[in-house]
């Protein structure tokens, strides 16, 4: 707003009128729909983390398991 | 959001599109009324306003993977709530409404409830009057510099035009509210506001 544009006096009691609240049911609805389309990507971020867990001990528990396998091969080798 | 919280609108931008609920709720808070309150008055109807308020966020939720990290949460709220009062218009086959008025608002339908219609002043109601009865292109234009302090920058992209055009547009909607309320003014008590030109 310009200068003379804030000084015109409708313009300044514009800006002072009454903010109107929609209705409190409206705010509900609104907010929890809005909520609602958010959470399945919260969700699916929280459900990635534990898929990744699960992925990192197995791969673990197969190296170790391949190790011992390659180990007994070895030794039944040497005799 | 003054100058001063552009930093924590920023981080809103950033938190909301990594769909962080807590952001949302934020923004939210600081806009709903004010977006409410912009609607009711351009559609003049706490219904529309509703319906179309809905729209606006839930549109804000679908689309923020899409959202620029320097956006500006007030100008994007209002583009959206703008374009979809103008489709709301053009579904209801009343695009031409945009430029005269069809129907005369009524403000007092404004008001929720008694308080907000006793806290209103004499001038206040002359005023909310005399908005409803400006076209809406120059309603809108007050709307958003004069009532929500939008930039006229700002307000000119949000409403498609050029600054000139704002300018002038903005100039012109000025001198027909104080016509409106000097009409309004001189008007003798208990003659209806139809006979009003």
């Amino acid at each position: 707003m310009t200068p003379e544009e804030a000084g015109c006096p409708p313009l300044d009691t514009l800006a002072r009128l009454t903010v109107l609240d929609p209705g409190d049911a409206s705010v509900r609805r609104v907010r929890a729909r809005c909520l609602a389309e958010l959470a399945p990507s919260t969700r699916r971020g929280a459900a990635a983390a534990p898929r990744l867990e699960q992925a990192a001990a197995l791969t673990a528990v197969g190296g170790f398991l391949a190790a011992i396998v390659t180990a007994a091969l070895r030794l039944l080798a040497a005799r | 959001m003054t100058a001063v919280d552009r930093e924590l609108e920023l981080r809103l931008v950033a938190q909301l599109r990594a769909g962080e609920a807590a952001a949302f709720d934020q923004v939210y808070a600081h806009y709903n009324r004010r977006l409410f309150s912009f609607l009711a008055r351009l559609a003049r109807s706490r219904d529309v306003a509703e319906d179309l308020v809905e729209e606006v966020w839930l549109r804000l939720v679908a689309q923020r993977d899409r959202l620029r990290p320097d956006t500006r949460f007030g100008p994007w709220l209002f583009t959206v709530a703008r374009n979809l009062y103008l489709s709301y218009c053009r579904s209801r086959l009343l695009e031409n409404a945009h430029l005269p008025d069809a129907a005369e608002g009524c403000p007092a339908e404004l008001f929720r409830s008694p308080f907000e219609a006793t806290a209103a002043t004499e001038f206040e109601r002359q005023l909310e009057t005399a908005l409803a009865q400006l076209p809406a292109a120059y309603r809108e234009v007050l709307l958003l510099v004069a009532v929500e302090g939008l930039r006229p920058g700002e307000a000119a992209t949000i409403c498609g035009v050029s600054p000139e055009a704002m300018r002038q547009r903005l100039s012109r909607a000025r001198a027909l509210l104080a016509q409106r309320l000097d009409d309004a003014r001189r008007l003798p008590v208990g003659v209806p506001r139809e006979v009003l030109p």
